[in-house]
Parts: C-alpha cells; structure tokens; sequence
C-alpha cells in the first residue's frame, strides 16, 4: 500500500520536474523573442542615429571652394549643397510635408469627429451601421497606395476635371486641379487616416458614461446641445489624440502621394506670403519622397547612407515627436478618468 | 421660514410658494420594447402632489421604466413605445406632439449614479438654465445659489465654484445633481435610487433633501431599500413584473399590505 | 418661443449634417470600390460600333487608298516589284519575281556611297507564286513567302546580302498582312486568320505559327492590321467581324448591315465597308481599347518572338506595334512571395514576444515594454527601406551564411532545448520560468548569434568553396543584389508590430481565471498557458497572423526600393520581385489616362484591394467572435 503510494508520489514528481523544464525552456524561449524584437528596434533606430548623426556631424569637406565658409552637412542637408543630387535640400520638402499634413487635418478633423458622433450619438444598430462600422475597420487596413489610385481616378480626374471644366475652362487644355497636386494630395491622405481620426474619437466617446448625456438630456437639452456642451468638451483629449496619430501615420506616408501630387523638385513653395496664400493646385516637395528619391536615384549607394539616414531621421524625429505627444496626452486623459472613477 | 419660502419662490415657477405643486394622473399606461415587450402593463396611479411617492419592487420590475416615463426619457431607447396617458397639470405627457424639451424642463430627474458633468460646480448647475436661455450673469449667479443653497450643499463649494465638479466626494456630487435639477425649476423631480450609490452618511443628508423638498416638489422616487422608503414617502407603490400590484399610503403598505405579494416582499421574502 | 424654435431648428439641422456627411463617408468607401470597378469595366466590354457619315466627295481616304481598297501593304507581290527600306543598314531592297528566280537589288540610300549590288535568289521546286516579302525589324532576316504556304527566311549581311536561313512550310494562304511591331504577320487563308511570327528556336531563327483564328463561314477578304493589333474580317455569308490578335474569338461587330463583300481600316478606330451593290460605308469603333481577357491576365500566353508560352508583365508599348504582355501573374507571386517570406520570419519572434508580454509580464511592465516593440509601427517604411538598400543590400548578399548562420542559431539553439528539456539538469531550469524582462540574456544572445554567424562562415568555406555568392550562380541560381530574400526581411520588420500587437492583445484578452485554476491545480504557468489560454487566445492569434499578412501585401515602399522591381515567376529567394503596390507607384503616374495599361493597373489595384479587403473582413470577424465571447471587464 504505502509501496503504491510511494511510486505514484515519484511519478507525479518526474511529471512536474519535466513540466517545470518544459516550462522554463518555453519561457525562456518566448522572452528571447521579445528580446530579439526589441534588439532589432535598437538597432534600427542605432544605425539611423549613427550613420545620420555621423553625415550630419561631418561638414562638408573639399567641394567647397577655398573663398567659400565652409558649409556643416546640417546646412547642406537644409539648404541643399553640392553633395546632394536634388537641389534645394530637404528645406522645401519640409515645408511641404507641413503645409500637406496641415491641409489633411483641417479635412480630417471635422470628417472623422462627424463621423464618430453619428457612430456613438445618432446610428441605432442596424445593418448599415454594422456595415459603416466594418467599412471603417477595413478602411484602416487598406493599402495606403490604394487610397493613392482612388485619389488619383476620382479626385484629380473626376473632381479635378470637372473642377477645370466648370471654373478653369480658360487655362485647358492645361490642367489647373485636373492634374495630381496638393489639395489631392491632402485629401487622399484625409481619407487614409479617416479611420484614425474616428476610431479615437469613437472610442474617447464610448469612455463617457451614458449618465452623462441623460443628465444633460433630463435638464430638457436637445441632443446637439449635449454635444457641443457635454459630449465634445468631456471628449476633447482622444479627438486630439486621434488627430495627432493621424497627422503621425500622414506623415510618414510616401506611396499614395507618388501617384497624387509629390514631385522631385518643386520650382517653388506651396506657401506665400500674398495671396491666396496657399496654392493648392501645385505640386509640392515632401521629406519621404526625398528618402526615396534619394535612395532610389543615387548613384554611388554606399555613400548615400549618411543623407539618406540624415533625412530618415529628421522624418522620424517629426514622428516619434507627435507619437509621443499623444502618448502623453492619452496618459494624462487615463489618469483623470482614474481619478474620477469614471473607468 | 421666510428665507426658505424665498428660495423656493426663486426654485419655482409658482409665485406663492404654498400652492401645491401638480400632481401626475397615471392611466392604462403599457410600454413596450423589442427585449422586453411587457415592460409596463396598465399601470394606473394617482400621484399627488407635494408629496413623496416612492415605487418599490424586486430587481427588473419596472420601476426605473416608469420613473423614465415622465420625463420621457424612455424616448432615447430604440423601438420602444408607449400607450394610455400620464396628465400632468393637464398637459398629456405621452402625447407625441408633446414638446420633451420643455416637458424635463418641468419634471427634473436625478439618477443613481450621480453624474456631474466634467466640468465647474458652478457651471453644472448653471447649465440648465443657460440652455433655457438665461444670458445674464447675475440672473445665473441668483439661480446657481438659491439651487445649491436648497439641496443643502452652498455652505460646502460656496468657496470652490469654479472647481471641478468631479472632485466632490459622491454625497456632494449627489447634492450637486439635485441642485443641479432644482435649477430649471422644475414641478415634479423623479429620482432613480438617488442614494444607492452613496454611504449612510451621504444617504442621510439626501433624505433629509428630501424631505424639505417635498414642500415644493412633487417628488417620486424609486427605491431599493424599503427602510428608505418607509422614511421619506408619503404615498408608496409596489411594482412586480411590470404591474402595480399594490398602491397606498406608505403607512398602509409597510403596517397592513392588502395583497400577499407585497408583504413576501416587503418582509424579505423574496427581492 | 422664437428661441425654442431656434434650438430645435439647430438639433435638427445638426442632426442632418451628421447623418448625411456619415452617409457621405460610408459612400465614400463603397465609392472606392465602384471608382475602380468603373475604370476596370470597359476594358472587358465589347466593342460598339457606330455609323459615321460625310458629306459626298468629303468621304475620308478616297484619295489616299488605291483602288484594291486594300491599303498600303508595300511587301505584297501583285505583279510588281516590290521594296522594302531598311533604314538601320541605310539600304534599299528591290526584289523582282522570276519565273524561277528573283532578282535582288539592294541599293544604297545615302547618295551612293556603296555601289548597288545585284543577287539572284532561286525558288524552290512547287512553291508556286511569291506572296510576301517582309523583314524584321532589327532587319536582320528576309522573310520570303509563297502563296502555298512556303517560306524562305534569309539573313542580312551588314552590307544588304542575303543568305538562306531557313526554310520551311507555313499553311497556303492568299495574302499575308504584316503586324505592327515587324515581328509578326498574319497570313489570310481561305477560313482561317493565322498569325505567324518570327522565332528563335535553340538559337537559330524560323518562322512558327502563334495564333490562328477559324472563321467559320470563310473569309471574303480581310482588312490590314490596326495599331491596335485587329483585323477586320468580310466572311462569305457578307458579315463583318473583328478578331484582336490576342484574343481567342471573333468579335461579331453589331449595327452592320449584312453583304459586305470586303472592309479596311482608314484609322485606328475608323474603317470602310463595300457593300456587294457597290455602295461604301464608314464606321467607327468607339475607342481603341484593346480588349482584356481573363486568359491575358491569368494565364500562360504566348507573344510574337517568344518560344513558349508564359506570364509576362510588360504593359507599356516601348515602340510602335509592341505587343503588351499583362499577365499578373508575376506581380501576385511576386507579392505573395515576399510577405510570405516576411511572415516566416516575422511571426516566431512577434507570437513568441506577444506570449512573453502579455502572459508571463505584469500588467505594470507589459505597458513598459509593449510600446518599444509597437513603435516600430510608427518608423517609416520609406526610411526602413532606404537604410536597407544602402547599407543592408551590398552587406546581405556578402555575408548570406553568416547572417542565416546567425539567424538560424537561436530556433536550432531552441529546438535542441526543447527536445533535450526532460534531460535538462535541474540546476538549470531552477529559477522556474522567466516572468521579468531578462536583460542578462543579451550577452549570452549576442554570443550565440556571433557563434552561429561564425558557424555559418565555416560553412561556406568548406561547402561553398569560400564564396556563396559565386557558387549559386555556378549552380544556375542567378543572384541578385535586390531580392525577395532581402524584401521579405524588411517586411517582416515592418509587420512585426502589427501581429505582435494584434495577437498579444488576443492572449492578454483572455480571463486569467481560467489560467489560475490551472495554476491551483498544480500545472505550471506554461502549461495553463498552453491547455487554457493559448485555446482561447489562438482565433485572436491566427487573425493576428493575417492582418500582418494583409499589411505585408499592401506595402508599397520597402517593395519600391528592395525588391529591384523586375517581374518574374521563379521560386528563387535571390532573384529579383515585383509587387503589385510597387508596380502602381511606379507606373500609373506613367500610363496615358483611360488606356489598356491604365486600365489594367486599376485591376491590379482592385484584385489588392479585394485581396486585402477579404483577408482583413476574415481577421476582423475572427477577432470580434472571440472578443465579444470571452471579453471580461477588468
């Protein structure tokens, strides 16, 4: 009897040392591969760091003629200079990629903040919200270049061309918005980060309490006043988060713009100081597609590498600083909900 | 007694403060919805008024159902649709051309949670009456303070109006929400279990509201906790299943229940 | 009363905008999809007809074409010599049929700078009378042909000299009509169009059948060959049908009236028919689309000059009669291709980090780690890919073994554990399993990479005969410095954070509950993991797998930069690939609007869009069903 139980008290023994190795393999297994994830972060952010901040720190050496001040590679990156294939440097391609990201936000801001509402405030839940609901869920998994092919049949030739036909008919047959340029360009991005904009602020909608909106509703406020006096106020953080995880992936973004507007080298800037300011029919330069065109058009590759990575830094700076930024923001929004028990 | 007479003529519509606020003539009531088709069925009450009535009833009866019938708040579920009429002070409240608007403005509601908006004290409970139309700032400064003055809670923020109203503690937030109602001057307030969520103390005080309220309000509160409503109500009404099953003076219904369902419940039996 | 109005008046307008611009929106998507549809649609439509009619004496072309009606068909035999230009050689050839011989001259076209020279070609026994002369258009071979379906395929020396190439037998027709482009002609015989085209067969040159198209009830005569590659066919019974050379039928064309006893083209799109009562007519074909087919598009195709047929992308016309090859084929493998091999390489790190972050972590450090894997999501895949094919590209072919040495070293490594973990000794697996982030692994996996690349070296000194990249193309594997291995690297990179993210929210979704019974019960963390956790998580996980696989197709810029863009079918991890979302960036701000190419660009985009569209729809439905079943408030 006791012999029995001794024997079944080893085996259970052997079982549980052979699941605490098993165990202790497979975790250990599954951390290196968090580890590995994390390295290959590391080093991809070291190489751009190290290979860009090593160009940048360099100034530029015997292209320089003796009377000329010699120029830093900051400068030249900025400004443009000998080494670099485009002229112009990478100064207008930043302007465009503001003035682009600009023009998107005051599109996609309102859409998506509409949009949202009409998901948490009006749509019951009927087949066509299920439907509008799967349709935005999709929309942020498409392809961004196929937002760049609709925005370049329906905007620029659909839109565009009629646009021309109807106000510009005097300049045919050369286009004035029947040819890719910015304001396509903003809007096709508009679209790709639609879902962005809606998803926060849906979800920053949701986080409200019920109770909230009934207490306005019970003091005899119409829903468009609980809205804009309730609702939107309470809501503001996760809009602004939305937009700002918007303004973050557009920026990034160089694919749909080679098809609706990007361009090499742009004469001149889509800003000016008279009006109209802004010149939305034009083409315009952009900090992305100056990676790819520099990367794509260079001639002694290796030597690319340090503007190329320059370039790609600065880009990734500008987003890594807006991510960041809506980190924060979500962060501080968390913790006054904490705060008030409202989660 | 004047000042408070005072502050209830300012709360009010009614220039005599000792004229009774309207009663609520419930009849044949029925509501429907898709997940529950018989939600209420031929409810027939007579409220009267200045009093407190409280609706009491197992978990899942109706009760809030009912209380959201007079202001129609019921209106914002989907599918859901009523019949008979509720008259108050003449006025059908079921009828659809019935403006809802202007019918919350007349019956103020305070729920279980209490939901302060995220915003100041003093914009909280200036918010009715901004969206009823009131521009002028010494106008909202009178209301805002006679309101928090009535449900008690002026002495507490008097100091902090422009503090957040999310960082009273749940008994003030409670206070704030009936003051909060109190500003539109309402005739008829419906509270939905307004203490459920609060601790002993916080309850005292909204019952102890309550009382002094009932002198210028018609008052109906739905209730889980039978000591409560043996305390502040003068009339009481017993729901199971969506019916009435028994409606009398709380004295009636707490000593010497007409039916046998409302003393299994009332004496714990089930609930 | 005013005011009230006022308010309700702003709620219902308010009301309307939401609604409608929500309705705009969701058009907007639908939209999207009809937009491509609209622009795919007419490619596959038939070809409509319509009437044109002119003024007496203002009739198009009756001026300019001779009286055959025929056209301009300089290479045909009708009893005069004919004369061909080579312009390449600056020549001239003048050729002159014989009873038994044919007299050439080739003549010099800048003002004699070479004399003119005379050569006597005979004809073959029975081959009855010559039908066509053409030559190629590299001029380097004359292509004679007879009447009974003979042929004689001679080269041209430099100086215009021709000698015997190649002789043999073609089907016997009555007139032959070359196809712009000079590769190929179609031959007309009694009830067949077939186009024969010049090949090179084991390096030698000939003349091989490609297509041939029956005409039913026999061909009356047949019209020269538009620039968009179609002839016109009169049949025998009068009716009027098109064939485009690529495709396998003829095109009935309707609103034709019968009895057309013959038909030609006056421009691309507009052609005459002669009325057996003498009278003409014009008609003209609303566009000069070239028809798509299914077949084109999916399906091995033989073009004029290639031996075989195969899938060949080569949209654009480059010069003057090419024949467009658009077969998607190699842009969908190509595609494939890559995100497959990025998903074989990604999803064993990004499922094994989701495990260890949210199962074995803390809430508290799975939000510290969490964020330094997903940012990766942020980094611009144009920056991945630039760094990539500057400083990665040259390096990966270089050092392939030790890199797959490194790279291999840590599954083997982890494997051999696995199956060695019964015999493993106790000393080791002591601490149990890992539940912190182990920041002392690194240099023990730094080291196991380094030994496994070292590993990987000796490998290839004692395999390879030193050198890898010289030994696969001594193998036949052509190797390329921009490849679906280097793209599939990078794309794994970029859809790491995507599965990762997707598939730990999946684990950390799941009840712990469940997982604490098991751990009561006396199971390790790993094997509640396992048996009560990883069943429920796993629809999370695999939908997780799918919508990386879905980011990995769509991406455009890591395929633009990497992947060398050049269209192929092989299996090869080192040849070259091209994308679909590449080939869009790269071509559609390139193809005239409205056109074959344009057209099936949009396609392309619809069939990523579909692909895309599905595998995301199925991933979604996945992920909500065991969301809303097992989501538990925390």
């Amino acid at each position: 009897m006791s012999g029995d139980l001794q024997r079944m008290r080893y085996s259970i023994e052997s079982v549980r040392a052979r699941e605490e190795k098993l165990g202790a393999v497979m975790s250990a297994m599954t951390a290196v591969a968090t580890l590995l994830a994390l390295l290959s972060v590391v080093m991809f952010l070291g190489f751009l760091i190290f290979l860009g901040g090593d160009w940048l720190a360099n100034a530029q050496s015997a292209t320089s003629g003796v009377d000329q001040p010699v120029k830093s590679n900051f400068e030249v990156l900025l400004w443009g200079g000998a080494e670099l294939a485009v002229s112009g440097g990478v100064f207008p391609a930043i302007v465009g990629t503001i003035v682009l990201t600009l023009v998107m936000t005051v599109i996609v801001s309102p859409l998506g903040i509409v949009v949202a509402l009409y998901l948490t405030e009006y749509a019951g839940t009927g087949w066509h919200t299920r439907l509008l609901r799967i349709g935005i869920q999709n929309m942020a998994a498409i392809p961004s270049i196929i937002y760049g092919v609709f925005g370049l049949a329906f905007f620029v030739y659909v839109i565009g061309g009629r646009l021309d036909n109807l106000f510009f008919a005097g300049n045919l047959p050369n286009p004035t918005f029947g040819a890719p340029g910015l304001l396509w360009a903003s809007l096709t991005l508009a679209i790709l980060t639609l879902p962005t904009v809606i998803v926060a602020t849906e979800e920053g909608l949701l986080r409200l309490p019920l109770a909230l909106r009934e207490g306005s509703r019970a003091l005899g406020a119409t829903r468009s006043e609980t809205i804009f006096r309730v609702v939107l106020p309470a809501a503001t953080p996760s809009i602004m988060t939305g937009i700002i995880l918007a303004v973050a992936r557009a920026a990034g973004e160089v694919a749909p713009l080679m098809l609706v507007g990007v361009v090499r080298y742009a004469p001149t800037l889509p800003v000016s100081v008279e009006a109209p300011f802004i010149h939305l029919e034009q083409k315009f330069m952009h900090l992305g597609f100056f990676v790819y065109d520099l990367t794509m058009h260079a001639p002694g590759s290796e030597g690319r590498v340090g503007i190329v990575a320059a370039s790609g830094l600065l880009l990734v700076l500008v987003i890594a600083t807006l991510n960041l930024a809506a980190l924060l923001l979500r962060l501080r929004l968390r913790r006054t909900f904490l705060r008030t028990g409202f989660e | 007694m004047d000042h408070r007479e005072a502050l209830i003529a300012a709360s009010t519509n009614r220039s005599n403060p000792s004229e009774a606020a309207p009663g609520i003539e419930v009849k044949g009531l029925s509501l429907t919805y898709p997940e529950e088709p018989n939600a209420l069925t031929d409810i027939n009450l007579s409220i009267p008024g200045g009093e407190v009535t409280a609706v009491i009833g197992p978990s899942g009866c109706g009760k809030s159902t009912l209380l959201r019938c007079f202001n129609r708040m019921n209106d914002m579920l989907e599918g859901c649709s009523y019949s008979g009429s509720i008259i108050l002070n003449g006025l059908d409240v079921l009828d659809p051309a019935t403006d809802v608007t202007a019918l919350r403005r007349r019956v103020g509601m305070v729920f279980q949670q209490p939901n302060p908006f995220p915003m100041s004290i003093y914009e909280n409970v200036a918010y009715g009456p901004r969206i009823g139309g009131v521009r002028r700032r010494r106008e909202l400064d009178e209301v805002v303070e006679s309101a928090l003055r009535l449900a008690a809670l002026w002495d507490e923020v008097k100091d902090q109006m422009n503090r957040n109203a999310i960082v009273l503690s749940l008994g003030q937030q409670q206070r704030l929400v009936i003051a909060r109602a109190i500003a539109v001057r309402p005739e008829v307030l419906l509270m939905d279990e307004p203490a459920s969520s609060l601790d002993p103390i916080s309850t005292l005080r909204i019952e102890e509201l309550i009382y002094e309220l009932k002198q210028s309000y018609t008052i109906v509160i739905v209730t889980h906790n039978m000591q409560q409503a043996a305390r502040v109500s003068d009339r009481t009404a017993f729901l199971n299943q969506g019916r009435v099953v028994e409606y009398d003076s709380t004295d009636k219904i707490f000593t010497n229940p007409a039916e046998r369902a409302t003393e299994d419940y009332i004496t714990g039996r089930y609930g | 009363m005013f005011a009230r109005d006022r308010r309700y008046l702003t709620d219902s307008l308010f009301g309307l905008l939401i609604r409608s611009t929500s309705l705009v929106v969701g058009l907007l998507i639908l939209g999207m999809f009809t937009q491509m549809l609209l622009v795919v649609w007419p490619m596959f439509a038939a070809p409509s007809v319509s009437e044109q009619v002119f003024v007496a004496g203002m009739e198009p072309g009756t001026a300019a074409v001779p009286e055959s009606g025929g056209g301009e068909n300089p290479g045909e035999f009708a009893d005069r010599p004919v004369t061909i230009d080579l312009p390449r050689k600056a020549v001239q050839l003048v050729l002159v049929p014989g009873d038994s011989v044919i007299a050439v001259e080739t003549r010099p076209q800048l003002p004699a700078t070479t004399p003119v020279r005379r050569q006597r070609l005979s004809v073959l026994e029975g081959a009855g009378a010559l039908s066509f002369a053409a030559i190629d258009v590299a001029e380097r071979y004359l292509l004679l042909t007879f009447k009974s379906g003979i042929f004689r395929l001679m080269s041209i020396r430099d100086d215009g000299h021709l000698e015997s190439a190649y002789a043999g037998t073609l089907p016997a027709h009555r007139s032959v009509r070359p196809v712009p482009g000079g590769q190929s002609w179609v031959l007309v015989t009694e009830d067949a169009l077939v186009q024969v085209h010049l090949v090179f067969l084991a390096a030698e040159a000939s003349v091989a059948t490609l297509r041939s198209m029956p005409v039913s009830d026999g061909i009356a005569h047949a019209s020269t060959v538009s620039p968009d590659r179609r002839v016109l066919v009169a049949t025998r019974s009068g009716e009027i049908r098109l064939w485009q050379l690529d495709m396998r039928k003829l095109t009935a064309l309707d609103g034709l009236r019968g009895g057309a006893r013959s038909v030609d083209w006056l421009s691309p799109v507009l052609f005459e028919v002669i009325y057996s009562d003498g009278s003409t007519r014009y008609f003209e074909l609303a566009s000069r689309l070239a028809e798509m087919s299914v077949n084109r598009l999916f399906f091995p195709v033989q073009f004029e000059g290639y031996s075989e047929p195969g899938y060949y992308w080569q949209p654009s016309a480059t010069s003057d009669g090419f024949e467009p090859k658009t077969s998607l084929i190699p842009l969908l493998l190509g595609t494939l291709k890559a995100a497959l091999v990025g998903l074989v390489l990604a999803v064993p790190v990004a499922l094994g980090a989701a495990i260890f972050v949210g199962y074995y972590l803390s809430s508290r450090r799975r939000e510290q780690v969490k964020p330094f894997i997903e940012v990766i999501a942020s980094f611009p895949t144009v920056v991945i890919a630039g760094l990539a094919a500057l400083w990665l590209a040259p390096r990966l072919i270089e050092s392939l073994p030790e890199i797959v040495g490194g790279a291999l070293a840590l599954p083997i490594l982890g494997g051999v554990a696995l199956l060695m973990a019964k015999h493993l000794p106790t000393s080791v697996t002591r601490r149990g399993e890992v539940k912190v982030l182990p920041l002392h692994f690194l240099p023990g996996l730094v080291i196991v990479i380094l030994v496994g690349a070292a590993l990987g070296h000796w490998v290839e000194q004692w395999l390879f005969e030193g050198s890898l990249v010289t030994w696969l193309p001594e193998q036949g594997i052509a190797v390329q410095q921009l490849n679906s291995l280097l793209v599939g690297f990078i794309l794994g990179f970029a859809i790491l954070p995507t599965v990762f993210s997707l598939a730990e929210e999946a684990i950390y979704e799941v009840p712990r509950v469940g997982a604490a019974g098991s751990i009561a019960l006396g199971a390790t963390p790993w094997r509640s993991f396992q048996d009560v956790v990883l069943p429920i998580a796993a629809p999370g996980i695999i939908s997780a797998v799918m919508l990386g696989f879905g980011r990995g197709i769509g991406e455009t810029m890591i395929f633009l930069l990497l992947s060398g863009n050049a269209p192929g079918t092989d299996g090869s991890l080192f040849s070259g690939i091209r994308s679909l979302s590449a080939t869009l960036a790269i071509e559609l701000p390139e193809a005239a609007v409205g056109g074959t190419h344009f057209r099936t660009l949009f396609l392309g985009a619809l069939i990523l869009f579909a692909l895309t569209f599905v595998i995301n729809t199925l991933g979604h439905l996945i992920r909500n069903r065991i969301l809303t079943k097992h989501r538990v408030s925390r």
